[in-house]
């Protein structure tokens, strides 16, 4: 009885399709096989492997006429060959169209739809985690919060293929757009990344039936995180009775993946689950289970020979071939764009049929996730009305919202009174140096930090004592003139050079205040500021100082690392491990350390949500370690006054095409909105009449800054009404931090 | 050489240890490694202290040596790289104790690492043909269990991985405790002789 298999998916390069590694599997088991290579371009280098004894090359998929496609496949199957594909688009795109035929060796639509990205359902037949995840069509506010709380340890992945890492906001914005433009979708999603090891089961079932898998622990990975070494292994027997659980219950037909992560504590996390075989398959063979062949063996009933294990590791290799005469290569084509959508990256074009399938297949997002679409939360409730001739941009104070925040604090300040421990908190001035914030800062109690004599002056201006005064930073002494007689708070030390220079004014009677202190540099954090403890000739040279400075001193410690940029969890961490530096300092020096001073840039949301419920418990650890603490200070940055401020901004232009909004063009820029690529602003149609806020969500539009600057673009991915006139006036909120404090004149025809 | 020989010649080899000065230069040395172990190592246990050898290549280096001299060191050799790695572990409050390998090269390889710690006055003393000395250390886990971390290579090692080029051929682990059997990944290990792997 002859055996014919068509084998789709043979792309050999660094990211590979399953296809050769099924083709030599197959091979083994069936030497006398009938192996038939398929892909839908020239360039896909498995077409040329000699254990192939024929080539099947389709057109792309953007030329291919699908109805007849499906008719030339049905004549193949007439004739008795089996498909197995490789390809996870068109193992989609076979179940809709070839779904139930036999020869095709994959699974059907139902089974696909549960198995699909993120793969929750299967997750849980199968006792795996699954990490968190978001879809990316969330409004950009709660993205970010998703990606911070998580401590931007974040991947984004696309429906089918690809996932990258992501560290900030701009690179997700960079990449949203990327990657939604290849695959023609807005279904991507944000996922938790897990660290541990890289694990994988690979299976092959025939109608509901666990044929054989078996486990692979990645050994070595290619950049891009592929297997290029593994080891093989039986699959553990709960995990094994749960896949053959799941297979049945999904009648599942074909190969498999499923792609775990392991973590610290031996759980395992669900990553991928693949509606085919891997593309290290043949690695399996070698050790001694051929999944391929023995799929092929129960569906067809005909013997496979015996695999032949040598090893329990398989490795790969790169190999050159000889280019079959009859497919020679293309030439090599010029693209608009070097870095896009290489030809090498998805030779088999699964882009161009995600687009033709995308209007079949419905969004994974769509009825489940409901959860991911709540409602925002309320909008400013604006002080005043924005008069309709008022002058734009102008900033519109929301000094309630300030208010709130500065009491609250001072309300947690309180909280702690009868403790040994006073916690005090330091508004940051350069945040934003208002007067009126200022004020209200001093009046909740605050301490206020100056980074420079000007913003000690500005403290001044404002009613601060000098002993509610903390100075920090590189460049203090700029403009600085403090009266001996009445001490700041605290100066911390950016250097030792600094403190050195400090001590010596301090000797010599002059006492500019009453805690001197320094600021420790984190290892294992890129930042320019403070004392390097990571190198242990600073550390010991610190030591040595510390021990000798004047008994007379007060002596605290300070670091600061935002929040926002490394996230809440990881934020705590640091400061448990700051006062461990501390502790240790203390230990050596012989010295107390009286003060110790965190910051800081706190998103507001963070701070209220995440830091202030945190607090008690944090330094309930951190004063049993530091015995003889009197206060600890926290500088919440933005935190206080990020919602103060909204800025007022009327519509240019409205740019429309095929009757829809495009995109308009607003009188505020990116010298009113410095910090619009950092983090998302929450935008607002101002409707005049109520003197109400309506905020806009999610769409396809965007909203560009006034300036002949390319980078002058305020907002994407965001929905404009039709309706959008221009004069009417959007309000931009969360800007009264540093947009306001670092807002710069620009195209305005004058200078600063 | 044989194996049997190779063990032999180092039956009598005590763990590589730093000596200490009585004045305050040790201490802060030891107080920085273990401030940095917490600044440095997200995830404990499963992250070994990888960052040791991130600031530290592999090397030789002198013997005796005070901890205040070796931590400003560029460069450490195996012994060195299991102390800082065996305190590292240790500030979580973990039991951590040395162990002893036996791993199998070369002889090539063997001639390249003898000319170069010879040119460097470093000791040969680890090396023969195709055995070499090695040093790691073992962290006791929740569960009793010993897990060993090679700091040289950053790995966490298992009993039952595959012998050839490179393999670690026999272990020693040391401990003064009177437990007869240590848990290692599901062997039990007999701790204070050297067990052949494989």
């Amino acid at each position: 009885m002859s055996l014919t298999v068509f084998i789709s998916g043979v792309y050999g390069g660094p990211n590979p399709s399953p296809g050769l590694g099924v083709c030599r599997s197959i091979r083994d088991a069936y030497p006398e096989a009938e192996l038939i290579a398929v892909d839908y371009s020239s360039r896909s280098s498995g077409i040329h492997w000699h254990e192939f004894d024929g080539i099947w090359l389709q057109r792309p998929w953007n030329e291919l006429d699908l109805e007849i496609y499906n008719t030339q496949m049905r004549a193949l199957f007439d004739s008795g060959g089996y498909w197995m594909s490789g390809l996870d688009l068109e193992v989609l795109w076979l179940s809709q169209n070839l779904d139930r035929n036999p020869q095709v060796l994959s699974p059907n639509w139902s089974s696909l739809s549960r198995v699909s990205k993120p793969a929750t359902w299967v997750a849980g037949r199968l006792g795996l985690r699954v990490p968190s995840f978001v879809p990316v069509q969330t409004s950009d506010w709660r993205l970010a919060r998703f990606c911070r709380r998580r401590g931007w340890n974040i991947w984004l992945k696309g429906p089918y293929y690809d996932a990258y890492r992501v560290d900030d906001w701009q690179q997700l914005i960079q990449l949203r757009e990327e990657l939604s433009d290849v695959w023609s979708t807005d279904d991507l999603f944000l996922q938790e990344h897990v660290e541990g090891n890289e694990e994988s089961v690979a299976f092959a079932a025939f109608k509901g039936r666990l044929i054989d898998c078996v486990y692979m622990t990645k050994k070595e990975v290619t950049s891009e995180g592929k297997t290029w070494a593994g080891q093989i292994g039986k699959v553990p027997t709960e995990l094994r009775q749960a896949l053959s659980q799941t297979v049945a219950s999904l009648a599942w037909t074909g190969g498999g993946e499923i792609e775990m992560i392991r973590d610290r504590n031996s759980d395992l996390w669900l990553i991928d689950w693949n509606p085919r075989f891997p593309a290290w398959i043949h690695g399996a063979t070698l050790c001694g289970s051929n999944l391929p062949g023995n799929l092929i063996g129960a569906v067809s009933g005909l013997q496979a020979r015996e695999a032949q294990s040598g090893s329990r590791e398989f490795a790969r290799v790169v190999v050159e071939v000889p280019v079959n005469k009859d497919y020679p290569l293309p030439p090599i084509v010029q693209t608009q764009s070097q870095r896009k959508h290489s030809s090498a990256k998805h030779p088999s074009g699964m882009p161009m049929l995600s687009r033709r399938l995308n209007q079949k297949i419905p969004s994974p997002f769509d009825a489940r996730d409901k959860k991911f679409d709540e409602a925002e939360e309320s909008s400013p409730q604006l002080e005043d009305a924005i008069g309709a001739n008022e002058d734009t941009p102008s900033w519109i104070h929301l000094s309630h919202e300030a208010r709130s925040n500065f009491q609250k604090a001072a309300g947690v300040s309180r909280s702690f009174a009868d403790r040994p421990f006073d916690v005090r908190f330091a508004y940051s001035i350069k945040t934003n140096p208002e007067t009126r914030l200022l004020q209200m800062a001093r009046s909740c109690e605050f301490y206020a930090e100056a980074i420079s004599g000007l913003e000690f002056n500005a403290a001044i201006a404002a009613g601060f004592p000098e002993e509610r005064i903390v100075l920090n930073g590189p460049g203090k002494s700029l403009g600085l003139r403090i009266q001996p007689d009445q001490p700041l708070k605290a100066i911390f030390c950016d250097s030792l050079d600094e403190f050195d220079r400090l001590v010596s004014v301090f000797r010599d009677g002059d006492r500019w205040a009453k805690v001197l202190g320094l600021r420790l540099c984190p290892p294992n954090y890129p930042s320019r500021f403070g004392v390097e403890v990571g190198d242990a000739g600073d550390f010991r040279g610190l030591i040595e100082r510390v021990s000798k400075m004047p008994s007379k001193l007060q002596f605290g410690i300070h670091f600061h690392i935002a929040s926002n940029t490394i996230g809440t969890d990881e934020w705590f961490r640091l400061f448990d491990s700051m006062v461990r530096w501390a502790v240790a300092i203390e230990r050596l020096s012989s010295r107390r350390i009286e003060i110790f001073d965190a910051g800081g840039g706190w998103h507001p949301e963070d701070w209220n949500e995440q830091f202030l419920p945190r607090l008690a418990r944090t330094l309930e650890s951190a004063s049993g370690a530091l015995r003889h603490i009197r206060e600890f200070i926290f500088e919440p940055g933005r935190a206080m006054v990020q919602p103060s401020l909204a800025l007022a901004t009327r519509v240019l232009e409205v740019r429309k095409r095929s009757g829809a909004t495009k995109e308009v063009v607003v009188d505020a820029s990116i010298a009113e909105l410095p910090e619009v690529r950092y983090y998302p602003h929450r935008f607002y149609r101002y409707d005049q009449e109520t003197n109400t806020l309506n905020q806009m969500t999610k769409g396809s539009s965007q909203i560009l800054g006034r300036l002949c600057m390319e980078d002058d673009i305020l907002a994407t991915c965001i929905s404009i009404p039709d309706d959008v006139h221009e004069g009417e006036i959007f309000v931009v909120s969360d800007v009264g931090a540093y947009d306001r404090s670092m807002s710069y004149k620009f195209g305005t025809g004058e200078l600063k | 050489m044989t194996l049997d020989r190779a063990i032999k010649k180092w039956s009598d080899r005590r763990p590589a240890r730093f000596d200490r000065h009585e004045s305050l230069c040790c201490s802060i040395a030891i107080e920085w490694i273990r401030s940095m172990d917490q600044s440095m190592r997200r995830v404990e246990p499963f992250n070994g202290p990888t960052w040791i050898r991130a600031r530290y290549d592999w090397g030789p280096q002198p013997w005796p040596i005070y901890w205040c001299e070796a931590v400003l060191r560029s460069s450490l050799d195996c012994g060195g790289l299991a102390i800082l790695a065996s305190y590292a572990l240790g500030s979580t409050g973990r039991e951590v104790i040395p162990i002893q390998l036996i791993q199998r090269f070369e002889t090539q390889d063997t001639a390249h690492w003898r000319a170069a710690f010879t040119e460097k006055d470093g000791d040969t003393s680890w090396l023969t043909e195709t055995y070499v000395y090695h040093e790691a250390c073992a962290v006791f886990l929740r569960s009793g269990e010993m897990a060993v971390w090679d700091p040289t290579d950053c790995a966490w090692l298992i009993p039952d991985s595959p012998q050839g080029y490179s393999s670690t051929v026999a272990i020693r682990i040391v401990t003064d405790g009177q437990v007869e059997l240590i848990d290692w990944a599901g062997f039990n290990m007999e701790p204070r002789r050297w067990v052949e792997l494989g």
